[in-house]
């Protein structure tokens, strides 16, 4: 797979005292970026990868993250 | 004399060395300080204690509570004397007849604060800013020094409009006169938001505004020289920085003062704060006025079994449940000895996590004991293993039991320490008074003294008491407070250093319209004075004193 990639995923503690899920993007230069993901876009991109957990979503493509971000975003 | 307080050991907000004193108190202000032979209608003995400026919470939303708790309870017990309400863009003035469902709508979205609340506590009989500081005064207890929301004064000129564009230039003009008003009335200052959401999960009026109209008000704003607050981007690194260079730019041109919060430390990234900080250096070295406000307390995670949860995303057997589950399903697998052994097993991994977890909340009145405590106690008063007894509650109360997952973010204590010493940083985003029904918002200061002044050594006490009286009186322009001083406003703290501290965290039903929230009480504070008058002991509550004031900014 080429363009970026999730490099790796953790859970954080949203402002909210809620669990969030950070994906790091890894570039092809070798620049990484970290997107914070709230419930419905995690749940939107474990689907989209078919991924039964959130290791296995190491090495997809960021538009599968985008994607989900849209979907969470569209929700409303 | 009024009131002396007497051989308490004083840090007096300066920073400089503590000493041996008598405080003297006539007519609400410090008359002397040193050794005092006269005597006075009320003297505290305060030898063995700490007797400080009070401290000021600049980043509070007790706006609704003011109009049915002028003491802002629990945050004078914690030594705060006085408050910033009216954060994050909003505020409850100005405020048409028309707009005021709108408005309970975002606190209730942003805030938690229920509307039943709002319609069994509050009186609405203001619109104006001038009207509502009436309001509240006759009232408080605790000082008030009150922003100015830059969503509401959106809301009065441009009405629907505010939630859809951009505004014209007539508009910005209007909002120019109402934000000069407002500051008239007392308003310290103005808050705005690049982040908050509306009760329909869109932008708060705030953020359809262009910085040609931010650029406006804050012409206005520097007309008073008051403050601007911001709600930035905190999630991310780059634009908190891009926010950064935006308000050091907005400070150069009006020569205004700035802060933006919250500024939290990324658990996994716990360097993006010292790039943060790095540009606030540079920023503050060009003459900008720009302060990042850090809380004190770490952020804890909530969670129920009735809520699909993040915590579970890791744990394939677990999320496959939770993930599409509704609360029969859920049950069912908890129920099914052979999915609960698979879950258990697996969970196992995760074991310090479950053990750790608190027990918060739960509905049958036979689990009420275990309310507060980890499932670690838990599961040895049950005889049986935190997971399991985990489980086994969340059954019981059909997965209404809520656990606390402590110390997930904001928790790396030599960062957050640095941070706080840090002579660019305004402690404060305390939140006092919202998201009541999440978290308590209070005993933050607690939290310095208890775990960053005497656990971990990071602060020392008179510069931790500086960051939360002097230098927040300075940033925000209050005058006459903050410091223990001849001629200054007698707000005073008396604590115990070896004691002071949070209390545990509960819940409690006392907003109005049999309304919960959570709260924490305060240990080793032992007497606040507000106005020269005794508004809190530990040892007989509050007094039912009124001295509290607005503190509007110096102009």
């Amino acid at each position: 797979m080429t363009g970026p990639t999730i490099k790796s995923v953790r859970l954080a503690a949203a402002h909210e005292g809620i669990a969030e899920l950070v994906v790091d993007i890894q570039f092809d230069n070798g620049g990484v970026t970290e997107v914070a993901l709230d419930r419905f876009a995690s749940q939107a991109l474990m689907d989209a990868c078919q991924a039964n957990s959130a290791e296995e979503l190491v090495g997809q493509s960021w538009e599968l993250v985008r994607d989900a971000l849209n979907t969470s975003y569209n929700r409303f | 004399m009024d009131l002396i307080i007497r051989n308490g050991r004083v840090v007096d907000g300066s920073g400089l060395p503590a000493f041996v004193g008598d405080i003297g108190i006539t007519d609400g202000r410090i008359v002397r300080i040193g050794s005092i032979t006269e005597t006075a209608a009320t003297e505290i003995d305060a030898a063995g204690k700490i007797v400080t400026p009070g401290f000021i919470d600049p980043h509070t939303h007790f706006d609704a509570q003011l109009l049915w708790d002028g003491a802002a309870k629990p945050a004078i017990e914690h030594g705060v004397t006085t408050i910033v309400p009216g954060n994050c863009s909003l505020s409850l003035a100005p405020l048409r007849a028309e707009h005021r469902m709108k408005l309970v709508g975002m606190f209730n979205q942003i805030e938690e604060m229920p509307p039943k609340a709002f319609a069994e506590g509050v009186e609405w009989n203001w619109e104006t800013f001038d009207e509502f500081v009436k309001r509240i005064r006759k009232d408080l207890t605790v000082n008030v020094a009150p922003l100015v929301g830059h969503s509401v004064l959106r809301l009065w000129v441009m009405g629907n409009d505010s939630m859809e564009r951009v505004a014209t230039d007539d508009e910005i003009v209007q909002m120019q006169q109402l934000l000069r008003e407002c500051l008239a009335a007392g308003a310290i200052g103005m808050s705005t938001s690049f982040v908050d959401m509306d009760e329909r999960l869109q932008p708060v009026p705030s953020r359809y505004a262009d910085v040609r109209e931010l650029d406006k008000l804050c012409e206005v704003l520097a007309e008073y020289s008051r403050i601007l607050q911001i709600v930035h981007e905190f999630y991310d690194i780059d634009l908190t920085i891009a926010r950064i260079d935006q308000l050091a730019e907005i400070s150069l041109k009006h020569h205004i003062t700035t802060t933006l919060s919250p500024l939290f430390v990324q658990a996994d990234n716990v360097a993006g704060v010292d790039r943060i900080m790095d540009r606030v250096t540079e920023q503050v070295a060009r003459g900008a006025r720009v302060w990042p406000q850090v809380q004190t307390r770490p952020i804890d995670i909530s969670f129920c079994f009735a809520v699909p949860s993040l915590l579970f995303i890791r744990l394939r057997s677990w999320y496959a449940v939770m993930r599409f589950g509704t609360t029969e399903s859920i049950m069912a697998a908890f129920n099914d000895p052979e999915q609960r052994e698979k879950l258990v097993a697996e969970a196992k991994d995760m074991m310090p996590l479950w053990s750790m977890l608190v027990l918060r909340q739960v509905k049958t009145d036979a689990n009420q004991q275990y309310v507060g405590k980890t499932l670690t106690e838990i599961a040895q008063l049950r005889g049986t293993d935190p997971l399991n007894a985990m489980i086994d509650l969340s059954l019981e109360e059909e997965l209404d039991a809520h656990f606390l997952a402590a110390n997930m973010g904001h928790n790396n204590d030599a960062k957050v320490g640095a941070l706080l010493a840090h002579p660019n940083v305004l402690i404060g985003a305390s939140d006092g008074g919202a998201h009541i029904l999440s978290f308590s918002t209070y005993g933050d200061t607690g939290y310095l003294f208890s775990h960053f002044v005497r656990d971990t050594h990071t602060l020392g006490l008179e510069q931790a008491v500086k960051k939360i009286t002097s230098d927040t009186a300075a940033i925000w322009g209050i005058a006459d407070r903050g410091h223990l001083k001849t001629g200054y406003v007698a707000d005073i703290t008396i604590f115990d250093a070896d004691t002071i501290d949070r209390g545990p965290e509960y819940y409690v039903q006392d907003v109005p319209g049999d309304g919960y929230r959570y709260v924490r009480d305060a240990v080793g504070v032992d007497a606040v004075i507000i106005g020269g008058e005794v508004a809190y002991t530990c040892a007989d509550g509050y007094t039912g004193s009124h001295r509290g004031e607005i503190v509007g900014g110096w102009a």
